[in-house]
């Protein structure tokens, strides 16, 4: 198996990915069953409650990966024009200018 | 050969078990485990952990060794002996929590490799020094995408609550956990918590919630089913594993530590003519007869531990029944990487037998003996707060090393006065005369020494 995908998904359209992928997850897993190895009794309690704080995990985990595509898209748009109109970005004409 | 003999606490897991040997140590490995097992180790997860220091090391011994019981096993397994074994229910606060974290970094640094733990019992953590040690190696199974964490009761029961009951109301852990080996359960834990400290997520979903399900899905097989139908997903299990682990490294002890620990640093001066000759009496002792185990009784801070150790003691198990002396102690052990293990001790009741069979943890005198004893500033807590009888005192301290240095304090020392305050002093046999009596009775005196004006002496003994 592999675990690296499920590691929190950073900005931009890796978190696009990550988020798209814990949905997807979600969903595969709810319709399979995997067998338990365990020689304690876990508590009804105990499971139902991971449950559910599963779901806030995950639910958080997509609209964090979300989030941060939205601020990512905002942030690109923000350099973008931040360059356009920065006086002291570097361009190739003052690096030439710049003294040796 | 002589035959090995499993050990009385080690039954619960089918996996295998742990038998004794001529001093060592081996845990047997059984076909319904082999599978998992090996994968294991094929992860390269258990060669990362004994490198780190955080798993007891382990290599697999001749089958053979074991006899009939190793031809039974897949693998047999030979561990280091441990120092000294310990119980959650010694420990202080701070050694709790540091088993409760290494419990959580392992179970996540072993989900990184497609492992999980089937358990999260606190006796699966052991100490050297002050640094916490896993030595359950067969804990570790294959982990499949779903699984849910299946020792999370059990984690709250046994680490959890416990630190809860001292974090939140004040409550050291130590009598409830030796009553109830177990730990303590989210339901108690809820019927205790007053309402505003619900409110906080953790304590609300953890312990008031957990308790809540717990009771109304007992007869319930309906709720079973469907939570057993239901999957946890990875990123949701390493989730549920961070925020315990963020939260319980932040817990503490109701009242500030810091405030106890600068206390006894103020009242802990080596200025003083008495403490140093003091000091140089217990060196000399250690120093001449380096001792491998050395039990410090009444170990307060730990100052005749670390000096104990800094004159050619091996390793140094402290004894008290003040939390914050022992708190502090461990802190410092922790913080100098000593090989000092202080614990939680009252020496008028002392750890029993107990468990299954009253063998499952074994009582203070079973893990007994060690090479060398100091009893410093104790006799008169015993003799004369507790009522104990001189010779029963002294008869018990001998009888745990055969070597060592016991501090007899006058009647007329203030901190005795302090004790016989507010009571009838029915003590007519207590004063030095009698106490070089009783001891002379039971051990030889090699040497004794004065080291207060006010008569505070100390006894070097050996046992013939």
């Amino acid at each position: 198996m592999t675990t690296d995908i499920h590691e929190r998904p950073t900005r931009g359209a890796a978190a696009g990915l990550g988020a798209r992928r814990s949905a997807l997850m979600v969903a595969a897993l709810l319709f399979h069953s995997a067998p338990s190895h365990a020689y304690l009794d876990p508590g009804t309690g105990s499971i139902i409650l991971q449950g559910l704080l599963a779901g806030i995990a995950v639910a958080l985990g997509v609209a964090r990966a979300y989030w941060q595509r939205i601020k990512a898209f905002f942030a690109r748009a923000d350099s973008e024009i931040a360059e356009r109109n920065d006086p002291t970005s570097p361009t190739e004409e003052s690096k030439a200018k710049s003294p040796q | 050969m002589t035959s090995s003999r499993p050990d009385a606490g080690s039954f619960r897991d089918r996996s295998g078990r742990v038998f004794l040997l001529d001093e060592r140590v081996y845990r047997t490995v059984m076909p319904v485990a082999a599978a998992d097992f090996e994968f294991v180790r094929s992860t390269g997860l258990i060669d990362a952990l004994i490198a780190e220091g955080r798993l007891i090391q382990e290599t697999i011994a001749d089958r053979e060794v074991l006899g009939e019981v190793g031809r039974k096993a897949r693998y047999v397994l030979e561990h280091p002996r441990l120092p000294y074994v310990s119980y959650p229910y010694e420990w202080p606060f701070a050694a709790l929590k540091a088993a409760a974290l290494l419990q959580l970094d392992i179970h996540l640094a072993a989900l990184k490799r497609g492992v999980t733990l089937s358990d999260a019992s606190a006796y699966n953590v052991q100490f050297r020094g002050a640094r916490p040690l896993f030595i359950d190696a067969l804990s570790f199974r294959r982990y499949v995408e779903g699984d849910y964490w299946t020792a999370h009761r059990q984690f709250c029961d046994q680490f959890l609550n416990p630190l809860l009951l001292r974090a939140l109301l004040g409550v050291p852990h130590n009598a409830w956990y030796r009553g109830s080996l177990e730990g303590i359960t989210a339901e108690e834990m809820s019927a205790l918590l007053p309402l505003r400290r619900k409110l906080s997520w953790n304590v609300f979903t953890h312990v008031a919630l957990q308790a809540r399900l717990q009771r109304g899905t007992q007869r319930d097989d309906k709720a079973l089913a469907r939570a057993q139908a239901r999957k946890l997903p990875l990123i949701g299990f390493q989730q549920i594993l961070r925020g315990m682990r963020n939260w319980i490294a932040r817990l503490e002890p109701k009242v500030s530590g810091k405030t106890v620990w600068a206390d006894y640093a103020r009242e802990h001066s080596y200025e003083d003519e008495d403490e140093r000759r003091k000091r140089q009496f217990v060196a000399e002792f250690v120093a001449a007869r380096k001792p491998q185990m050395l039990f410090d009784l009444g170990c307060n801070t730990g100052d005749y531990s670390k000096l104990a150790l800094d004159s050619g003691a091996g390793y140094v198990v402290g004894f008290d029944f003040d939390q914050h002396a022992v708190q502090a102690a461990f802190r410092q052990s922790s913080a100098e990487r000593l090989e000092f293990l202080p614990l939680i001790l009252d020496a008028t009741n002392p750890s029993p037998d107990q468990g299954w069979a009253e063998a499952e943890r074994a009582g203070f005198t079973r893990r007994s003996p060690a090479d060398a004893v100091i009893a410093l500033a104790l006799i008169h807590h015993l003799a004369i707060a507790k009522n104990v009888p001189m010779d029963q005192v002294i008869a018990w301290i001998v009888a745990m090393a055969p070597q060592g240095v016991i501090e007899f304090v006058q009647k007329s020392d203030p901190m005795v006065q302090r004790l016989l305050q507010l009571r009838e002093d029915v003590f007519d046999d207590y004063d030095q005369e009698t106490f070089e009596r009783l001891l002379a009775g039971r051990a030889s005196i090699v040497k004794s020494v004065e080291v207060s004006t006010r008569g505070r002496r100390l006894y070097w003994y050996r046992r013939d």
